[in-house]
């Protein structure tokens, strides 16, 4: 799978969540766009730096370590006194968008260090 | 023969094929649309004791045959096709796990309704309170169950609680399917695992609860430890495997013989496995954190959960099947950390209860077993014996399967290590007589992968093969009918009880005495906390067995609450009936009772649910009851 499949997934992914969650509020997007985002996009922004090559260890990992760590943001928000759903998943959308973009540039970075080497 | 007999002898075997290729895909489909159009005729109001079975069309089982046979069709085909076996699987997960949500009205299992109260106190309030219920010592669940509501724009979990089931289930398939494959490269024993998992999974914990969601997250910790952290041969886990010198004792002496046993059992699980996956150390790091992660929020989520994850881990590391061997050192610590530090308020009050179990294992046993067994109508003890018989049969076969792995020279101590540690939590606690339930749980993925083996040699002949599949999946299919949904009758509920339970929070003011006649009733879903919960077959047994109100209007005179409510409902009722001694219509002879009392009134009452109000109370109290009956009632 190409290595900038998933980043460019998770920004996407983000870009609808911000619109139909935060902004716009769009009644049917919003349920299934925030379920998919919060099932696997936290962790798969994470996966990015695994390298797994395995579709089903990646999803399934993505998968445990995205509910882990919304209930962990949420709950550090509650037990710090400021619950806000809207800044937890605030705080996720920002995580995965910074952790897909950071793998996005080394995807790129290595595909562009790797051009020269195919003429030789 | 000539070239164009040859031609069309090929074009007829290709057809042929292209055609039972299709039929391999039709089965299932069939099998799907003839389920679907069974469920209309399922009416779960005429349900017996034995459950669901009891009102289910011939159809639909006939569909659920033919899926099975389909399956072991499927995994007897040359070129196995993970996208049949994958549809084959998500049509088990839908049809078996989906099917009460589609055909009863309101999510099933009172606890869930709990859960949502839960939930809901904490999306109302932003906060949690370890003193207002042991739950919220545990909240990490609640917590995520209450920003995933709010944020996807849901006002309650009861929206979309009842699919619960299909939705563990499917998640569960991932870290499975990584546990099995870790243990063998035999793609039919791995599907055939899942598919039996499923089959086998009657214990009903995946509703919407801490316990279903954590086994997902206990599952893909074992499978991160089986797929990387295994400890190769030549490592400094499996180097000093020989290192603990042996006791200087006589030759002969029994004690010597016995150290002798132990040592060469402990050397035996100790050999490290060949062909070991080696990762980058920076892999190893991610991965190891990613672990960390994931037990945390076990930690803070569910009480039990924690003490499977150690025992399991515990033992793998000890035998020195996993690196790193300080791992359960660190999950102790984070586990007791998060009791001694932020669950002390329930420590505080429950200490006795938490410890008194521990080494009481007749207690244990008799409030696993035969005390299921042994109360209630001869339908339900039929149910309850069948849950034994199923547990005991799948025990049997995987037993069986892992000796005859063992003589054909697997060495598969992890998985034997996994099939049987759990079963050392029973001497610690009973868990309210559900112990046993959860061991059968934390060790059905061992338990399947060596109840699978034997179907899978590549020596039988396949014919025979697929015909013993098939009856294997159908004697489990039979006994899952029983077993998940034997006790339906009492589980599900109707329109007319949540309905009769949203009019009592209509009626009652808060810190009003809220008195359930069995447990079973759809209720705490909302303002759990300004409400005081009573039941009484737990808290008024002798005055419900001896159909005598006195000491019921004593307690509420001693109390004086603002308000005082007995609600009886359907489930209460069937529950009451079915699973007690007292005979049926023991709750009927109560509310009976209670229509005649002068202390008691009728305020609302509907096919599934009364609601009698305590007339005697303060008179602002009786004003408020006054009122809203004149309400209700006009």
């Amino acid at each position: 799978m190409k290595q900038w499949l998933w980043p460019v997934s998770i920004i996407v992914t983000v870009l609808i969540v911000s619109l139909t969650a935060l902004w716009l509020e769009i009644p049917v997007l919003q349920p299934l766009s925030v379920a998919a985002f919060l099932l696997l996009c936290p962790g798969m922004a994470v996966m990015g730096f695994l390298r797994l090559h395995d579709l089903v260890q990646t999803l399934t990992l993505a998968c445990a370590l995205s509910l882990a760590l919304d209930a962990i943001v949420a709950s550090a928000l509650l037990y710090g006194g400021i619950w806000s759903p809207q800044l937890v998943l605030a705080l996720l959308l920002g995580a995965s968008a910074y952790g897909a973009c950071v793998r996005l540039a080394i995807s790129l970075r290595e595909a562009l260090h790797a051009q020269p080497t195919r003429g030789v | 023969m000539r070239k164009s007999e040859i031609s069309i002898e090929l074009s007829t075997a290709t057809r042929s094929a292209h055609s039972w290729e299709a039929a391999t895909v039709a089965f299932p489909l069939l099998a799907l649309v003839g389920w679907s159009l069974s469920l209309s005729s399922i009416h779960v109001g005429q349900m017996s004791d034995l459950g669901l079975i009891s009102v289910m069309p011939p159809l639909t089982i006939a569909s659920l045959i033919l899926l099975q046979i389909s399956f072991a069709i499927q995994l007897r085909q040359e070129v196995l096709s993970w996208q049949r076996l994958l549809l084959h699987l998500l049509l088990l997960i839908f049809m078996l796990y989906s099917i009460t949500t589609l055909v009863e009205a309101e999510p099933r299992f009172s606890v869930v309704y709990r859960h949502a109260g839960y939930t809901e106190y904490i999306m109302r309030t932003g906060s949690v309170d370890p003193m207002l219920d042991a739950y919220f010592n545990w909240p990490g669940f609640f917590i995520l169950a209450a920003f995933v509501t709010n944020i996807t724009g849901f006002t309650s979990i009861l929206a979309y609680a009842a699919w619960s089931p299909v939705f563990l289930n499917l998640i569960y398939l991932g870290p499975l399917y990584m546990i099995f494959r870790s243990f063998t490269s035999n793609q039919r024993h791995i599907w055939l695992a899942l598919w039996l998992f499923f089959l086998a999974n009657w214990i009903g914990q995946d509703y919407f609860s801490p316990q279903g969601f954590d086994f997902f997250f206990y599952l893909v910790i074992i499978a991160i430890l089986l797929t990387w952290f295994r400890a190769p041969a030549g490592s400094s886990a499996s180097r000093d495997q020989g290192a603990t010198k042996p006791v200087p004792m006589p030759p002969h002496s029994l004690s010597a013989r016995s150290a002798r046993a132990v040592r060469d059992v402990f050397a035996w699980f100790a050999v490290p496995d060949e062909n070991v996956q080696t990762i980058p150390q920076m892999q190893t790091v991610m991965l190891l954190g990613c672990l960390i992660v994931l037990f945390a929020f076990v930690v803070f989520s569910h009480p039990l959960t924690p003490f499977f994850t150690i025992a399991s881990v515990s033992a793998l590391a000890y035998f020195r099947r996993i690196t790193p061997r300080w791992l359960p050192i660190l999950m102790m610590v984070m586990t007791f950390g998060w009791i001694f530090f932020m669950a002390r308020a329930y420590l505080a009050g429950h200490l006795d209860s938490l410890t008194g179990g521990i080494g009481q294992l007749s207690g244990t046993l008799a409030a696993n077993v035969t005390d299921r067994v042994s109360q209630g109508d001869a339908e339900h003890n039929f149910i309850a014996a069948m849950r034994v018989g199923m547990t005991l049969l799948v025990w049997l076969l995987a037993a069986v399967g892992a000796w005859l792995r063992l003589r054909r020279g697997h060495r598969d101590a992890s998985l034997l290590l996994l099939a049987t540690v759990p079963f050392v939590l029973i001497v610690a606690q009973s868990y309210g007589g559900e112990m046993l339930l959860r061991i059968y749980l934390f060790t059905l993925p061992a338990m399947v992968f060596f109840v699978a083996g034997p179907y899978v040699s590549p020596s039988t002949n396949p014919v025979r093969q697929s015909a013993a599949i098939s009856l294997l999946c159908l004697v489990l299919l039979g006994g899952f009918f029983f077993t998940r949904y034997g006790n339906e009758r009492n589980d599900y509920l109707t329109q007319a009880e949540v309905m009769g339970v949203a009019q009592l929070y209509l009626i009652a003011q808060p810190h009003s005495l809220l008195i359930q006649g069995w447990e079973g009733t759809p209720w705490r879903y909302q303002e759990f906390e300004s409400f005081d919960y009573l039941s009484l077959d737990a808290d008024f047994l002798p005055a419900l067995q001896q159909e005598n109100v006195i000491s019921i209007v004593q307690y509420i005179q001693d109390k004086r609450p603002p308000g005082a409510y007995l609600i009886f409902t359907r489930s209460q009722k069937a529950t009451a009936d079915s699973t007690t001694n007292l005979g049926k219509g023991a709750l009927d002879r109560f509310e009976g009772v209670l229509q005649t009392s002068p202390d008691f009134f009728l305020v609302y009452s509907n096919e599934d649910a009364q609601i009698f109000a305590y007339t005697g109370v303060t008179e602002r109290g009786t004003e408020m009851v006054g009122q809203t009956f004149l309400s209700v009632t006009t």
